[in-house]
């Protein structure tokens, strides 16, 4: 080594020594702990960007930052179906400083159908359920049919011949029309898309007969199609004329909830500092006037609550896969 | 390597990758196995039809770089190796101590293999720490931290 | 009406657009310079903030930089072959060899007009034509996706000079891998090895910066020693008024080229990479000097940042016609209108039609601005590059990969796929492999195969796969297209024997 390299190589070893102190001042500062939170907080999506999950966080994150007093950053780790974004979740720290959205049936499909998912359901730890979407099913405006009967009857007689358009495998969508074929005994041909924008070119480019969508998606387009069911309980505000899967006589609801959670093992604390949160966000009434004008419907379901509607869920959404045989 | 031998064996290698990829889809189930197989097919194909002109002797040229081949080699060989302990790093260092490691490695690299000057390497590891920290505080990108986290 | 679009045009030319206009395209350019930071990346990124600002203002800042990324985009596809968006995939093609000879700052004077009218022509298209082509998108249906990728891989002839048969092998590489990770019908994970981050696949961006960009640094080591510096640059005066005429002399080339890019970009699902190739592929078809394509012809560089420019405008179409986005930019920018409590769709053009045409008039103002910042830092760029030592620039441009790659979500999976494919990427080189093909192959991959099995899917439904297949209007056009594209070189080169075998004298090389 000549002279010059010597001393490139001392300045280097300088740099990366400094940066240990560095880091090791930075660890121990923050042991010390005010008060949660003291930093900016992220908030991952595990969608790409411009969905209707990342809408929803950008509206609830100028509240969200009032509320916590510290900046709340929106990102996005899209991958797998957002299998990718809950295992890191899974993996993750328990500071409370990572949140992220938390959408059934998605986090309870991924480790149902495959043992690879990367993280197990019950290791997110639910924060707060906010949003649901209810899913509608819905056929062309010159369709000759008028009601779900109509639909239904058709398919019975025709195993195979209806197709259905929906947002993509094992998807909100998808397990709407596996609970509809379960419950009628009947035999649709399922075209999935890769989101639910795609899925909403192929109908309305006449590529499919039905279509499976989340509301907003049904509001926005109800003047080009007849809306035969909604998947909510009672009947939903924004398409008050469209009955229920139930008043029909079919036991389902089909829907898609938005919450968030944490990693596993977060103190209670802190979980419950993001509730009261959340919860103040969700009961604002501009927010909610907010999430109306969308479609979506807005829930209030704390940490406790969240669990077990998991739980009742997977149970649900166990039984239907079971049945179709596939699990 | 001769432009021959090269072509023998990205012809073997495509082979090999085709038959692997056939194979893995038979896991599959219908829906998921089509395009691979397809795929695996039509590129096993075409790797044969590589080999059986490359056994002809009229496989595609393939234009050498100028220059010493193999103090060439040595170089890009040393230097992949660079890049490759620099990735590795990553999640053990976090990414700015192990991009300045590999800034430092090839500066070291390349130091020897050209005449150039140290102030050049300072700036890519000025450089390097600038971009970090502009996208550290100004993208809010969370980058790993590795043992300083 | 004339009222509305007196009132958009005013709001437009306020202070305060002109300065976020100006803002928006210079950060633009230089997020896409950068490989590996996106459009899609700088507009979701910039979306918090524009929620505090009015519609217009909040709307003209993100235009101004989705269109002016995608341009920026060009830079260093031109300087280190490395497209900074994907959208620049088909610039590298000459961009890259023109530089190589010393002529980056040409390279860049051309992909700048040629972005500008790109974005104009595209720009017109939308305030114009949207409702018509939107409804034209909808019969673009599974059978459609298909061929047009069918049709998509008749590029690689174009983008192989040297050896068709390599370019072959190459798309299919790029198709194999396109086939890691969870598959789009079934949800099956294929070929991930056990590993998590293989689930979501190999992801477009960090592969793009791998396969383009590693094997070029290493290079430009491996080479320095000869050469001495960068890349060469030629002091040359009044370029842009060469360029100029050049391109006008080419009218016809720059009207294709962006109607292209318009269509493709209407096509939700194909975006402006899809529109750089198949417009460059029209550009080689249409020359009579195939030859100079991937020497650094300038016709290539304009026929492929035309298109992508274009291609912004196009992708609006479906976003503010039908709510449905024709491109990942263009699904952030839904998002951020849904912000603003406007719903994409009719109500655009009626209730919030100030809105609405002050953003279509932001484009127009956008694509302009374009022209003088784009020369100017194109001009400080290529002179940079020039005096940069390889030393500094070779792990600065490695650095800002795996920044790049790392960014896209957050993801050091992304970083590995990038070295790995870089790595890939130079052992394949040394055998004759060039990254145009196995990239195409890449990009065409999931279209052609979701095209495939929906398609299958709709014609065991309807009992018919031919009619599903072959009776559609739009897939008749594209399977001659596709038909065409193959016949045709296969023709010449045939006419070109036969030529050469009755006269000797009239000199064809074999």
């Amino acid at each position: 080594m000549n002279r010059q390299t010597r001393v490139f190589v001392t300045m280097i070893a300088a740099t990366l020594g400094a940066l240990v102190t560095l880091g090791g001042a930075h660890a121990s500062g923050q042991a010390e702990g005010r008060e949660y939170p003291t930093r900016a907080i992220s908030y991952v999506i595990p969608f790409a960007p411009g969905g209707q999950s990342d809408v929803t966080a950008q509206y609830q994150k100028p509240y969200l930052e009032e509320l916590l007093g510290v900046n709340v950053l929106i990102r996005h780790q899209a991958g797998a179906g957002g299998a990718l974004g809950w295992a890191a979740l899974a993996a993750g720290r328990p500071d409370g400083y990572t949140i992220m959205g938390n959408n059934i049936p998605h986090i309870i499909i991924q480790p149902l159908i495959r043992d690879d998912a990367g993280y197990r359901t019950e290791q997110l730890k639910p924060v707060y359920l906010f949003q649901t979407t209810p899913i509608g099913i819905a056929v062309h405006a010159d369709s000759p049919f008028n009601t779900l009967e109509d639909l239904i009857h058709y398919a019975r007689s025709n195993p195979g011949a209806v197709t259905v358009s929906g947002s993509g495998t094992h998807s909100g969508h998808h397990l709407a029309i596996l609970q509809l074929q379960h419950l009628t005994g009947t035999e649709f041909t399922y075209i999935p898309a890769t989101g639910a924008a795609p899925s909403l070119t192929n109908f309305l480019g006449r590529h499919t007969d039905v279509l499976m969508a989340n509301s907003d998606d049904l509001v926005a387009h109800r003047g080009e199609m007849k809306i035969l069911a909604v998947g909510t309980t009672d009947r939903f505000g924004p398409l008050p004329n469209v009955p229920t899967f139930i008043e029909q006589g079919l036991e389902m609801t089909a829907g898609i909830d938005r919450g968030v959670a944490v990693s596993p093992n977060t103190p209670d604390d802190i979980v419950r500092r993001l509730e009261e949160a959340f919860h103040a966000v969700t009961t604002n009434p501009v927010f909610r006037a907010e999430m109306d004008a969308m479609g979506f419907e807005t829930q209030t379901m704390g940490s406790a609550e969240f669990a077990r509607y998991i739980e009742q869920k997977t149970g649900e959404i166990q039984t239907v896969l079971r049945e179709l045989g596939e699990l | 390597m001769t432009a021959r031998a090269r072509n023998a064996v990205a012809a073997l290698a495509i082979i090999a990758v085709s038959v692997f990829w056939y194979l893995e889809a038979g896991r599959f189930r219908e829906l998921s196995r089509i395009f691979p197989r397809v795929i695996a097919v039509i590129l096993g194909g075409l790797g044969v039809v590589l080999l059986v002109l490359t056994i002809l002797g009229r496989g595609p040229k393939i234009i050498m770089a100028e220059g010493d081949s193999s103090q060439r080699h040595r170089r890009s060989g040393s230097l992949l190796a660079a890049l490759v302990l620099w990735t590795a790093l990553i999640p053990v260092t976090g990414l700015l101590a192990a991009s300045l490691t590999g800034v430092a490695v090839m500066g070291l690299i390349t130091f020897r293999a050209h005449r150039g000057t140290i102030r050049a390497i300072i700036i890519a590891a000025v450089s390097v720490v600038a971009f970090y920290f502009l996208f550290q505080f100004l993208l809010y990108v969370p980058f790993p931290l590795g043992f300083f986290g | 009406m004339s009222s509305v679009l007196l009132d958009a045009l005013a709001g437009v030319l306020s202070p305060v657009s002109i300065l976020l206009v100006l803002v928006g395209t210079a950060g633009g350019i230089i997020v896409g310079a950068l490989p590996g930071l996106t459009a899609t990346m700088a507009i979701a990124l910039l979306v918090p903030f524009t929620f505090g600002m009015s519609p217009v203002h909040g709307l003209v800042l993100l235009g101004a930089i989705y269109t002016s990324a995608i341009y920026g985009g060009s830079f260093s596809a031109i300087l280190i072959n490395t497209p900074g968006t994907p959208s620049a995939i088909a610039t590298t093609f000459d961009g890259y060899p023109m530089a190589r000879r010393g002529e980056a700052y040409r390279a860049i004077v051309t992909a700048t007009i040629a972005s500008v009218v790109g974005g104009l022509i595209g720009v017109a298209f939308l305030i114009f034509l949207s409702p018509p082509l939107a409804r034209a998108s909808l019969r673009f249906g599974p059978p459609e996706y298909f061929w047009l990728a069918m049709f998509g891989l008749t590029i690689i002839a174009a983008v192989s000079p040297r050896s068709t048969l390599k370019g072959l092998i190459g798309g299919g590489i790029g198709l194999l891998i396109s086939t890691v990770g969870i598959s789009p019908i079934d949800g099956a994970t294929r070929y991930n090895f056990g590993t998590l981050s293989l689930q979501s696949g190999i992801s477009l961006i960090p592969a793009l910066i791998g396969f383009f960009c590693i094997p070029e640094v290493l290079r430009m080591v491996e080479e320095s020693q000869h050469s001495g510096e960068m890349i060469p640059y030629k002091r040359q005066r009044r370029m842009v008024k060469r360029v100029l005429q050049q391109l006008v002399r080419r009218p016809w080339l720059m009207i294709r080229s962006s109607v292209i890019g318009t269509l493709v970009g209407i096509i939700p699902g194909a975006g402006g990479n899809i529109a750089g190739l198949v417009s460059y592929n029209e550009a080689v078809r249409a020359s009579r000097d195939k030859a100079s394509f991937g020497q650094g012809a300038v016709e290539g560089v304009a026929a492929s940042e035309a298109a992508n420019n274009a291609s912004v405008a196009g992708a609006l179409i479906p976003m503010l016609t039908l709510g449905v986005p024709g491109a990942p930019p263009a699904a952030v920018l839904f998002g951020a209108l849904l912000l603003q409590g406007m719903r994409p769709g009719a109500e655009l053009f009626t209730t919030y039609a100030p809105v609405t045409y002050a953003f279509l008039f932001s484009l127009v103002l956008a694509n302009l601005a374009m022209l003088p910042l784009g020369l100017l830092l194109g001009k400080g760029v290529a002179r940079l590059m020039q005096k940069v030592k390889v030393q500094t620039m070779a792990p600065v441009i490695i650095f800002l990969s795996m920044v790049g790659s790392y960014s896209i979500y957050n993801n050091l999976g992304d970083v590995y796929t990038m070295v790995a494919t870089g790595i890939v990427a130079h052992v394949l080189r040394k055998a004759g492999f060039q990254p145009g093909p196995i990239v195409l192959g890449l990009i065409l991959g999931p279209i052609a195969e979701q095209g495939l099995l929906q398609s299958l899917l709709l014609g065991r439904a309807r009992g018919s796969m031919l009619m599903v297949f072959f009776a559609r209007p739009i897939s008749v056009v594209l399977i001659v297209l596709t038909v065409v594209s193959i016949l045709a070189p296969i023709l010449v080169q045939i006419r070109d024997r036969r030529a050469l075998r009755q006269g000797p004298s009239s000199g064809g090389t074999e």
